[in-house]
């Protein structure tokens, strides 16, 4: 059974049995002492889980806090004190059974990615449809997903169309379009197409049961301030039975035996030293299923404590701060010639090229709902661009193509998407040229808002890149990062993060696949756009699923604000423990009230660690 | 469907025991019964942590034993003993 539900029910037992007994303490029938002893023993009863664990520890020969607890229940029966026992008990029991519930809850966090995935499929078998157990579908299996259902294992699209939800998974809520070819993963959501997908992986190996074992595994992980929380642990015990002892000497010898008894009861009840035991790891859980949530693995306590500490964040440019395709971005029409009528020539010349600048090209008269003819005849010149013939119409494309010298206008316009870092592409029908049409990768839409965040935070950007200076200049400019490096070999992408890392703790963005390295070699590797590439999920500090930039600050947010709670509850339980053994030394904390002040100090940090759920 | 039990003695990896042996262990027992529970083929997963001993019930067609201790090992336990199948 549920540990809290558990809890709950001893819990209401319990308090019948104590309001039961004090009302019939109060009456004067027969036997009233005696039923009602009875019944506030079956209170103190309810809390056995507390006494069989002490003895079992002690069996063990560990002295734990349940032991005082029992001693101290055990010597207020023993001077007849069995209300206030069985009111101790019950503060304590509802005490844990809260907590018990915040761990369901936390814990459970995963939860809604494991249901997520469904657990049957509609499997085309013997040219009909069958539904069988999703652990009973085989590889390469034809899976049918109707319109609305969930998705039931990894595998490619043979057919259909549809537009994916894959927040499970990616935590972007902008569905993601699914046509034959795509890669489709269990536990998202189909839309309003119906999918039919080749099965490739099944139950286990599913990216979402990748995903699901990760954030088990981060979630076991101890974060380094844990070890400080253990110190003190380590000397609390021994700390409160000297205290214990000594308090109640004193008081023997000063005051009298009963108070002595009194305050050393109330030593015994109120020192627990919760918040060092669990606040942190509770706040470890928190942050990484909120994480989780968003579709971002932080791979344990460690990385947050690194994360928060980020004071410098490199980027590779492309495919994380640009799309990585190259995409039409400027047409400048020359003598009279429409756009239309510049894309449709070129889109022509380029209809059977491979290359990623003619699919540019091509996508861009798909765009504007140019109609693209075959070309009559088509050859691509290498290094110099493409020689094409629309019926008699001669279409030549590539600067290396032109046969005349061009005008000064001309000119001009090719330069100047040249100094832009833009692929130039004019075209030329005849003898003449109709338009120049400008290509580049486009920068993806939240980068440039990705910078501002992070340097409102204090951190500093740097792009890194392969790439030439010219375009790596253009798009450190649109995206306003601090530095930028270009023309780097993979090695010396290395190199530089080595450098950064003399002067503060420096996080790298990539694939996780081209830039791997580099993110090895950089404090925090964030690797983007990770739930296509296990082996991405698995060697990044943070993985991020989709492909959204901004998670690279939630994380950095999220981080700061984990390690800000783990501290402050570090703190506030000392406090609140000096506080409170003060308190019972000097007979101002009751047994009762020592028990509930125990209980709001455990409770205090487990939930205030919880809530880092709810961060956004 | 067939059902086979297995009880494995298991102890945490790393890091001392908490000294507030209520709410640390409470805290590892929901983790570890339900990343087991979430193991296609494991039906039950009662963790004694004071005992350091997890019983296990699962249908020998879907997992298996030594799929059950990777996932404890990379759970962060360490194995003790194999108390056997019942």
């Amino acid at each position: 059974m549920k540990e809290y539900i558990r809890g709950t029910v001893l819990l209401v037992l319990g308090v019948i049995s104590t309001v039961t007994s004090w009302l019939i303490l109060q009456t004067g029938i027969a036997y009233a002492s005696v039923i009602g002893i009875a019944l506030a023993l079956a209170a103190v009863a309810c809390g056995y889980t507390i006494y069989v664990t002490a003895l079992r520890l002690l069996f063990r020969k560990r002295i734990t806090v349940q032991l005082f607890v029992t001693v101290a229940i055990a010597a207020s029966l023993a001077a007849g004190y069995y209300i206030p026992a069985a009111t101790v008990v019950l503060i304590i029991l509802a005490g844990t059974t809260l907590e018990d519930y915040v761990f369901y809850r936390t814990r459970g966090s995963i939860e809604k990615l494991v249901n997520m995935s469904p657990k049957t499929a509609l499997v085309r078998r013997d040219g009909t449809e069958v539904e069988v157990a999703v652990e009973d579908v085989k590889l390469g299996e034809t899976v049918l997903v109707k319109p609305g259902d969930k998705i039931p294992v990894d595998g490619t699209v043979i057919s259909g169309y549809s537009a994916v939800n894959q927040a499970a998974i990616t935590g972007e809520s902008i569905p993601a379009e699914k046509a034959k070819g795509d890669q489709a993963f269990a536990g998202t959501m189909n839309g309003n197409g119906a999918l039919e997908i080749r099965t490739e992986k099944i139950a286990e190996d599913t990216t979402i049961a990748h995903i699901i074992h990760l954030v088990e595994e981060a979630e076991e992980k101890r974060a380094p301030i844990q070890n400080i929380a253990d110190r003190f642990t380590t000397y609390f015990l021994p700390f409160i039975l000297i205290l214990a002892a000594a308090v109640f000497a004193a008081t023997y010898f000063l005051v009298g035996l009963q108070p002595a008894i009194t305050r050393t009861v109330s030593i015994l009840l109120v020192a627990c030293p919760c918040a060092l035991g669990v606040a942190v790891p509770v706040a470890v859980v928190g942050a990484i299923g909120n994480a989780s949530m968003n579709g971002i693995i932080i791979k344990g306590g460690t990385n947050i404590e690194k994360v928060k500490d980020v004071r410098s964040v490199a980027f590779d440019k492309t495919g994380t701060l640009t799309v990585g395709e190259p995409k039409v971005v400027e047409i400048k029409t020359l003598n009279n010639y429409s756009e239309d009528d510049v894309v449709r020539y070129a889109a022509i010349a380029e209809k059977f090229s491979e290359h990623p600048i003619s699919k540019a090209v091509t996508a861009k008269a798909t765009a504007l709902g140019v109609l693209i003819p075959d070309p009559t005849e088509f050859k691509i010149v290498p290094g110099r661009g493409i020689e094409a013939y629309y019926g008699k119409q001669q279409i030549l494309i590539g600067k290396g193509m032109a046969e005349m010298a061009f005008t000064a206008e001309e000119d001009e316009a090719i330069s100047g998407f040249e100094s832009k870092g833009e692929t130039v592409l004019p075209v030329m029908l005849g003898k003449q040229l109709i338009g120049v049409i400008a290509v580049a990768d486009t920068v993806r839409k939240d980068s440039s808002e990705t910078v501002l965040r992070l340097k409102q935070l204090g951190i500093k950007t740097v792009m890194i890149t392969g790439d030439n200076v010219r375009v790596a200049k253009s798009i450190a400019g649109q995206i306003g990062v601090d530095e930028f490096y270009a023309e780097l070999l993979p090695e010396q992408k290395v190199e530089i993060i080595g450098k950064m890392k003399k002067d503060n703790v420096v996080a790298m963005v990539g694939d996780g696949v081209n830039d791997a390295p580099a993110l090895a070699n950089a404090d925090v590797g964030f690797a983007m756009g990770a739930a296509g590439s296990d082996v991405a999920i698995e060697t990044a500090d943070v993985a991020l699923l989709g492909d959204d930039l901004t998670k690279v600050e939630y994380t950095i947010r999220l981080s700061r604000k984990a390690f800000g709670k783990m501290k402050m509850n570090i703190a506030f339980s000392l406090a609140w423990n000096a506080i409170g053994l003060t308190l019972a030394s000097i007979g101002l904390l009751v047994p009762i009230l020592a028990a509930v002040f125990q209980e709001a100090g455990c409770i205090s940090v487990v939930i205030n660690s919880a809530l880092l759920l709810l961060h956004k | 469907m067939s059902t086979e039990k297995l009880t494995l003695k298991i102890a945490k990896a790393e890091g001392a025991p908490c000294a507030c042996g209520s709410c640390g262990d409470s805290f590892q027992k929901t983790a570890l019964e339900r990343a087991l529970m979430r193991l296609t083929g494991i039906s039950k997963a009662n963790f004694d942590t004071i005992g350091g001993k997890v019983k296990i019930e699962y249908d020998p067609e879907k997992v298996n034993p030594p799929k059950i201790n990777e996932r404890l090992e990379k759970l962060g336990y360490r194995i003790e003993n194999t108390g056997g199948v019942s």
